[in-house]
This record gives structure tokens, sequence and C-alpha cells, in this order.
């Protein structure tokens, strides 16, 4: 039987639209539903949206940068559920173009999902090459 | 519940190694101790170990060219066993510095082992922050003039 994280992040999957837009409206609106109100995200520091967001309203904020960046799509290849440590561990495949410059990347990622009481506490984002993400926004991107 | 056999292999592998230099010698017979024949580890494409590397060769030869570039170190802070899907995933602190610059740079990085008979037979690495780790590569003189001041 899913654990009750699971079954949380799979209720996510289907009120949310990853695979087609990380950052709208449905998915966005799905996600604050499925965080915690003091809920944390750590973001890979040379990105624009670069760093640790605490809080539901301060990561919409950070989303939105995505956003005014990049087209996002994301599809879950593996997922791997530790409830005795409240994690899951997806592993997926990203897909991102810069609205800038129209280039696109796919890259693999793994996303460290940490629950509390079913409900995605905080969220650690490890994708493959950060560089080769910035080489999509053309020259000068990337932290101030 | 006991370790599976796969965390019994990453166990072994912590135990023999040497984190504190991970090209030396010692953590490369500890690694080939455990890893198949056939193996494969995937580095991040902008690094200069990048890419696939196929079997103990290749994989010595990417060695070299890290053992050339960084001194680098690790620390296992969680490992998370998935006997089921035949993986274990680290969680590490890295902590690297260039040979060149001497400028150095501490990140937490997960580590992917697929397993085969409870051997490693593929290891997919992501670090936090590619970038993070090619600053360190640049002389300090190079970093501020492309910041637009000193650092």
């Amino acid at each position: 039987m899913a654990s009750a994280n699971l079954q949380a992040y799979e209720q996510l999957m289907k009120a949310a639209e990853f695979e087609h837009d990380i950052t709208s409206d449905r998915s966005r609106n799905a996600m604050w539903d499925a965080f915690t109100e003091d809920y944390e995200i750590v973001e890979p520091p040379s990105l624009p949206h670069g760093g640790v967001y605490k809080g539901r309203e301060e990561w919409a904020r950070m989303n939105a940068k995505m956003r005014s960046l990049w087209a996002q799509k994301v599809t879950p290849l593996h997922i791997w559920d530790l409830p005795e440590q409240d994690l899951i561990i997806l592993y997926t495949d990203m897909e991102w173009t810069a609205h800038e410059t129209g280039r696109t990347v796919r890259f693999p990622a793994v996303e460290l999902l940490h629950f509390r009481d079913a409900k995605i506490c905080r969220v650690e984002m490890f994708l493959q090459d950060t560089k080769v993400i910035l080489d999509t926004l053309g020259p000068g991107a990337g932290r101030p | 519940m006991p370790p599976s056999r796969n965390m019994q292999t990453i166990d072994r592998l912590r135990n023999r190694s040497n984190f504190d230099d991970l090209t030396s010698d010692e953590a490369h017979a500890a690694s080939l101790a455990e890893y198949t024949e056939d193996f494969v580890v995937v580095e991040p494409p902008s690094l200069p170990q990048r890419g696939e590397h196929h079997g103990r060769e290749q994989w010595l030869a990417m060695h070299e060219i890290m053992r050339a570039t960084w001194q680098q170190k690790l620390t296992v802070e969680h490992a998370w066993d998935v006997p089921e899907h035949d993986v274990v995933v680290l969680y590490s602190r890295m902590d690297w510095t260039a040979k060149e610059t001497g400028r150095s740079a501490i990140w937490p990085t997960v580590q992917v082992f697929h397993f085969r008979d409870a051997k490693i037979c593929r290891v997919e690495i992501f670090h936090q922050d590619t970038q993070v780790i090619l600053d360190t590569l640049e002389p300090r003189e190079a970093a501020a003039t492309a910041a637009g001041g000193e650092r």
C-alpha cells in the first residue's frame, strides 16, 4: 500500500501539470496546497532564482522569477518512497526553454522531498548541471 | 531490519575508502572492489571530467583528470536505501580545492548508486551547483573582473 506521503505526492501530480508547465497557475496552486505553511526550498546558488526560500509566499516569488525566464517541464522517471525517513526521492527528466534566447536544454534531476504529516515541508533541488542551464540564458546570466 | 546487501556494499566501501582523498589509490581500490566490470559513471557535462565513463579504464582516466584539477574530500551525511529498486542514494558534503588557483568550495551532492547482484553497476553524480565548482578554476583576478569589481 502506498504511504501517506506517496499518496499526497500522487494527488499533487494529478492536480498539477508538471509535464506541461511547472510554473502555471494550475501547478502553482496544486503545490501551494501540498506544502506546509513553513515550507522551505533550496535552489542552486548560481541560478537567477538561487537560494533558500522559507514560507509559501517566498516560494511563490521564486516561482514567478523562474516563470519569467524559462518554460519548464518535468517528467518523473523514478519515485523512491522512504516513509520511515519521511522522504520521497524523485528522479526526473527536466526540459527548460529560455524565453529570451529560445534555447532548450534537457537534463536529469534529483529532488529530495521531505514530508511532515503527509505535507511537503522541504525540497532540495539537484539539477545535473547548472552551467548548462545558465548557458540557455545567454551571456551574463546568473546571480547578480 | 538488517541493512540490505546493497547497503552492506556501500558500508564496506565507506569503511575501506579514503574520503579525505577521493582520487587516491586507496579510494580507487575500495571502489573497484565493489563495482561490476561493466560499471558506468555519469558526470555533469560542463565539468572537466564530463560524460559517461564505461568500465575501469575510462573511470581511472576520468579520475586522473579530477586528480590533476582538484584535491577532493567527501563527507557522507545520509545514505538512503531503496532495495526494491536496487538503488542507494548518498547525500554528501563535498570539499574541493582547485590545485591551480587554490580556491575551495563546499557544497552538497547527491550520488545515485544502481546495483546488480549487490555490486555497483552505475553511479550518477548530482552536484548542487556545477557553476560553483567551475568558479574554483577561475583565478580570483579573473573572477573579480567578470563580476565587475574586487571580491
